[in-house]
């Protein structure tokens, strides 16, 4: 149990609960981050953030600030 | 003094100079974007 | 007349049905109080028309394009709506689906990019997929033309026989509730639109509940038992099962699903371009390319031959020949070709640059690229309040500041893309050149350092500007998100290139036919007579040369306003930055000056000590840009109080930095201590205690957005 910024490259997980409030927690599900699902860490950006995922078979990227309030296994 | 050519052209002008103001004051009005497409924005509609 | 509309996520080729459902007929207008775009056409062979609405991913209540969506469904209440859906990205553009089915509206699936499918080996069986989602689909591309015959026909049929979709069910707990919702709300809300808020109030969503009125706390109380019963949040509950409901319908139609071709292409693509080693170099080999290609070699080509040839040797002396062939009167012919044609060719000149420019633009926006070097500068432009897609907009502006405006509106999030537009303009455009040329060769025998310090004061004010603007009431708000999809790369198609080239080109020339051609008269009219209307004979007497010295007393703080001329020189330079020069030319006594000026260099010199011409310089720099780039961040900023209280900053900023330069330089070189100096002092203070100081709105802002325990 841990958040999506933990995960590894190339690792993936599956998503427990979104712990961010407003319109981020809103964001995150609409783009298909939701319970259950499973997303593959593909890569992070060449600065060491923002980092980018794949969910639902389509990539998606987000900050790890915004990767930390995903809370996975 | 005020010759047929220099009357005539000084009506283009006008034309083109009111021609110009109508479309300034038209764009300024509709404010906003004015669908250049120029921009993920409008272009992603 | 049947009304329909068209919703669809971003990039699922929303743009592209629209122009080929409607073709020419096409009306560009503004939604009610925000700066989106609502288009409406005529669809094709059908007495319907057809508005577009904004891509988006959700029905959700955050984002203006979102809510304007809502609302023209729910308010409005077209005939039918055309969803289009990505066939290769089925399930995350099904979601949009899966809220407009609740909505009550009859509704037609048009399943976009089938030929991609195909090409990948893949299959979508749309009778499969119709049935369970409870409405018409119809396979297309849009790309390539097909089915557009068939999906015009659906719409029609869809319209006419006014079948309401039936909503894609939730879970039983979801479903419970929802349908217990809806018996509080029966005869509250429109009968067909029960399901949606029944739904978006199971949700919580803001925005429906606030039209439930006194209901509120009955509805929380049925969403708080739902919530004990299912040990999680509503909102979760509903997206998960929205989710699960489209991958059954997903899985439904399709065989056995892999990652498609176009995918793994782009994750290759991306292994490159987003390497760690490799990430950055390649972006800044991208980057020059564009910048080399468009301004320095082939758009530049083009723009010499634009000015030196087409207008310096054909229309200028050409006009100028027949008109005194026709013996007009000289003052008019001056208007036309001194006043009109000059001001109006000094900016139609750019052209050539900026249609490859353009073009290059559209190229790597089509591609995909342009999301990738967002998500490559994120980190360093969110230091300074700004995000990674902040970086294009400044970009381009080194070639010119309009299209580097305009380009600002890549950006998504409202606060960062106003204050790039403000800020964007700070680096310096091309026309600023010959300003940067006149002050080093004349003051600073021609130093590249002068260059150099002229780039790194413009990056620093846009760095500094981030920080002091987000500190602004109206500019502060929530470190902005950067969940943003990453596109797959695709070829980009040569009628889009096209298409959005010449659309941009031609918003270019409108600008030079309206603003810039008024503007010009204006200014020979200005700098041609005096107060009482007799043509000068020495600029020095025009009305333009009394305007000049009623305002030079300002700039003297700065080291230049002794000399009215260098005013307006500004002044001038509002109108186009390259009449900086020009009109030193004019007003010296030269009729024709070089781009850089070189005949005023010795005559400049002996006006300016090297610190006054270095604070003039970076006057001309940081102040407000010329008409054209003003008219820009109007569009961006969507008021003109907004655009007022941006140039004011430039201007601020400009004086500042210029009084600071001045004065503390002049303590240093010629020990000159003064009341200004003091002042001077003052402000830099200011500055820095702008830039360190704590921003009153961060800790709302990051409590809005942080993690809750």
């Amino acid at each position: 149990m841990g958040t999506l910024r933990e995960v590894a490259c190339g690792d993936t997980a599956k998503v427990m609960g979104i712990s961010a409030r407003g319109s981020m927690r809103k964001r995150i599900m609409d783009m298909g981050i939701t319970k259950g699902c499973t997303v593959t860490v593909r890569r992070i950006a060449p600065l060491g953030d923002p980092m980018e995922v794949t969910v639902r078979g389509y990539e998606l990227s987000l900050r790890k600030s915004e990767a930390e309030s995903i809370e996975v296994e | 003094m005020l010759n047929a050519a220099t009357a005539a052209v000084a009506t283009a002008t006008a034309c083109v100079l009111t021609v110009s103001a109508y479309f300034m004051i038209r764009s300024l009005r509709k404010g906003g974007c004015s669908g250049c497409r120029n921009c993920e924005g409008c272009r992603r509609r | 007349m049947i009304r329909a509309a068209l919703a669809g996520n971003p990039n699922c080729g929303k743009t592209t049905l629209f122009n080929k459902l409607t073709g020419s007929s096409q009306r560009v207008g503004n939604w009610p109080g925000v700066t989106i775009d609502r288009k409406e056409g005529r669809i094709k062979g059908a007495d319907a028309i057809l508005v577009d609405l904004p891509g988006i991913y959700s029905l959700s209540p955050y984002s203006p394009e979102e809510i304007v969506s809502r609302d023209f469904l729910l308010d409005e209440s077209p005939d039918v709506i055309v969803n289009i859906v990505d066939a290769t990205n089925m399930e995350r553009n099904l979601y949009l689906t899966s809220q407009i089915l609740d909505v009550g509206i009859p509704t037609v699936v048009a399943l976009n990019m089938m030929d991609a499918v195909r090409k990948d080996g893949g299959e979508i069986d749309t009778v499969k997929l119709s049935s369970a989602l409870g409405c018409r689909v119809v396979g297309m591309s849009a790309l390539k033309g097909e089915g557009i015959e068939e999906l015009i026909a659906a719409i029609t049929e869809a319209a006419a026989s006014g079948k309401v979709p039936e909503p894609l069910r939730l879970s039983e707990a979801a479903e419970a509730s929802a349908s217990r919702i809806s018996e509080v709300l029966r005869g509250k809300v429109p009968d067909g639109q029960i399901r949606w808020y029944s739904v978006k109030a199971l949700e919580r969503d803001p925005l429906a509940l606030e039209r439930t009125g006194d209901l509120e706390g009955e509805i929380l109380h049925i969403v708080e038992e739902m919530e004990r019963e299912t040990d999680d949040d509503s909102d979760s509950v509903v997206a998960s099962d929205r989710y699960s409901a489209v991958s059954r319908a997903a899985a439904s139609s399709t065989g056995k699903r892999g990652a498609s071709k176009g995918r793994t292409t782009s994750d290759r693509i991306d292994r490159i371009v987003t390497d760690r080693w490799l990430g950055l170099p390649i972006f800044a080999g991208v980057m020059f390319l564009v910048y080399y290609i468009s301004i320095s070699t082939i758009g530049s080509w083009g723009t010499d031959w634009m000015n030196d040839v087409f207008f310096g040797e054909w229309i200028i002396p050409g006009m100028r020949a027949w008109l005194e062939g026709a013996s007009v009167d000289p003052v008019l012919t001056a208007f036309i070709v001194d006043g009109l044609i000059a001001g109006f060719g000094a900016v139609i000149g750019f052209l050539p640059q900026m249609l490859v420019l353009f073009v290059l633009l559209v190229i790597l926006e089509d591609c995909g690229y342009m999301a990738r070097i967002a998500f490559v500068m994120d980190r360093v432009f969110r230091r300074f309040g700004l995000s990674g897609k902040s970086f294009i907009p400044v970009l381009i502006g080194t070639g010119c500041g309009v299209p580097g405006i305009m380009a600002s509106r890549t950006i998504e999030s409202e606060r960062d893309r106003r204050i790039t537009a403000m800020t964007t303009t700070f680096i310096p455009c091309s026309a600023k050149l010959p300003v940067i040329a006149l002050i080093a060769g004349a003051l600073f025998g021609g130093s590249a350092l002068v260059a150099l310090a002229s780039y790194l004061v413009g990056i620093a004010a846009i760095l500094m500007s981030g920080i002091i603007l987000k500190k602004w009431k109206s500019l502060a708000g929530a470190p902005s998100e950067f969940i943003m999809e990453l596109p797959a790369y695709h070829m980009p198609g040569a009628v889009t290139v096209f298409r959005s080239t010449l659309e941009k080109t031609w918003a270019f020339v409108r600008k030079a036919g309206t603003f810039i051609l008024l503007a010009c008269g204006l200014v020979w009219f200005l700098s041609t007579f005096s107060w009482n209307m007799v043509l000068v004979e020495d600029v020095n007497t025009s009305m333009l040369a009394d305007m000049g010295r009623a305002l030079s007393w300002m700039f003297v703080p700065l080291g230049w306003g002794g000399d009215w001329q260098f005013t307006v020189g500004t002044l001038t330079g509002l109108l186009a930055k390259e009449n900086v020069v020009g009109t030193f030319g004019v007003l010296f006594g030269f009729s024709e000056v070089s781009e850089a000026g070189e005949e005023i260099w010795t005559m400049v010199a002996a006006m300016l000590t090297p610190i006054a011409g270095f604070s003039f310089l970076l006057f001309n720099l940081l102040c407000a840009p010329c008409f054209a780039a003003i008219g820009a961040m109007r569009r961006e900023l969507g008021t003109w109080k907004a655009t007022g209280a941006a140039v004011l900053y430039q201007c601020g900023l400009a004086y500042a930095v210029s009084l600071i330069v001045f004065q503390i330089g002049s303590l240093a070189i010629y020990g000159t201590f003064g009341v200004w100096t003091a002042v001077s002092l003052a402000v830099a203070a200011l500055l820095v205690y702008l830039v360190v100081s704590n921003d009153p709105f961060r800790m709302s802002a990051r409590r809005s957005g942080e993690v809750a325990c």
